[in-house]
């Protein structure tokens, strides 16, 4: 009997060390959750962003008669229909919006053959925004001085992912 | 209520409890991890990009060193890098390559280690979409050791106190002794 109360007491003991290390594992957990909320939130401005070819040269993300930009991820998984995919809303949006894709495999950069830049670097936050707005299947679209005007879900069809985007920058 | 006086009845009751808390324990540890992409052992993809004098460094063959950091972040400037300084020089003089990142490309923060006047690191002005997702570092300065394979063997958030720089020696010296792994 009096053994068994030892051991019980042994054991109460052990769950007060157990739980005061849950505690503080769920405190570290919270504070992870909180962060990662707080990077979720839409950017004002990609400011400072700059692209680069793979073998070093810079390249001006907006084109001359440009008033928005948009940069968007080409997947290395499927990059034929991401610049197939892009294209047609290019050509459905017309030269009021610049496109810039950013491969997400740097080292499988290829010569695109695309009517858009395809760039394999670019500056360092812009690319986790870009990034972390394409895990959500959504693409930011920017005012030409790079300010952050909203993100989009990227749609199915071109045709309206291109009504959507046309729909975004109507004044 | 006989049972409430047996001692078997609550050590089974307390060893339940146990098992119990233990489980949640692991369950808030495994959250953690996956909110925390960048950990000891992890691989982080290689730190690729332009380099801000067009002139790629060969990367080193022992160890990598990857300093996250911005000319407009105050605990990033000289005054505060003296440790910082000390395990960059250290860890080159062991044959490690050092990279320099910053947010922006524009905003690298000055060199103090130079060869021949030029900065002795790699100084990146532009990164892989690959690099910057993996890690997505949002606060300056950011430090991380890699082993040769380019697997985390010690990240520090925030300035280096000599502590740190006596941890990442550490960290890199345990690296030594490991087997030599195949470089790619």
């Amino acid at each position: 009997m009096r053994t068994s109360i030892l051991a019980a007491l042994g054991l109460l003991l052990v769950e007060a060390f157990l739980i005061s290390r849950t505690a503080k594992d769920y405190q570290v957990l919270q504070k992870l959750r909180i962060e990662a909320l707080g990077k979720e939130g839409i950017p004002l401005t990609l400011s400072s962003f700059s692209g680069f070819e793979a073998g070093g040269r810079t390249v001006v993300l907006k084109t001359d008669n440009a008033r928005w930009i948009v940069p968007f991820v080409v997947h290395a998984s499927r990059r034929s229909q991401d610049l197939t995919y892009w294209e047609r809303v290019k050509g459905s949006v017309g030269s009021d919006v610049s496109f810039v894709g950013f491969e997400d495999r740097a080292s499988e950069t290829k010569q695109a053959s695309a009517s858009f830049p395809v760039l394999a670097y670019g500056s360092y936050d812009p690319l986790t925004k870009i990034a972390h707005f394409d895990d959500r299947n959504e693409v930011l679209v920017l005012f030409g001085n790079l300010g952050v005007k909203q993100p989009l879900k990227i749609t199915r069809s071109p045709e309206e992912m291109a009504h959507a985007l046309k729909k975004a920058i109507a004044p | 209520m006989k049972f409430l006086k047996n001692g078997e009845f609550w050590c089974l009751l307390f060893l339940i409890v146990n098992l119990g808390t233990i489980g949640t324990d692991v369950y808030f540890r495994y959250q953690a991890g996956r909110l925390q992409p960048l950990g000891s052992g992890r691989p982080m993809p290689v730190a690729t990009g332009v380099a801000a004098d067009q002139n790629p460094a060969s990367l080193g063959e022992s160890c990598h060193l990857v300093r996250y950091a911005s000319a407009n972040c105050r605990y990033c400037s000289a005054k505060f890098s003296g440790p910082w300084d000390e395990l960059e020089n250290t860890l080159e003089q062991k044959g490690c390559d050092v990279t320099i990142v910053s947010p922006h490309g524009i905003d690298l923060p000055e060199s103090d280690a130079t060869l021949d006047g030029k900065p002795k690191e790699r100084r990146l002005v532009g990164t892989s979409l690959e690099f910057a997702k993996a890690t997505h570092f949002s606060s300056t300065p950011v430090t991380v050791l890699l082993d040769r394979n380019w697997r985390i063997l010690w990240l520090h958030f925030g300035t280096i106190e000599k502590s740190d720089y006596l941890d990442a020696m550490k960290a890199s010296g345990a690296q030594d002794q490991s087997p030599v792994a195949s470089t790619h």
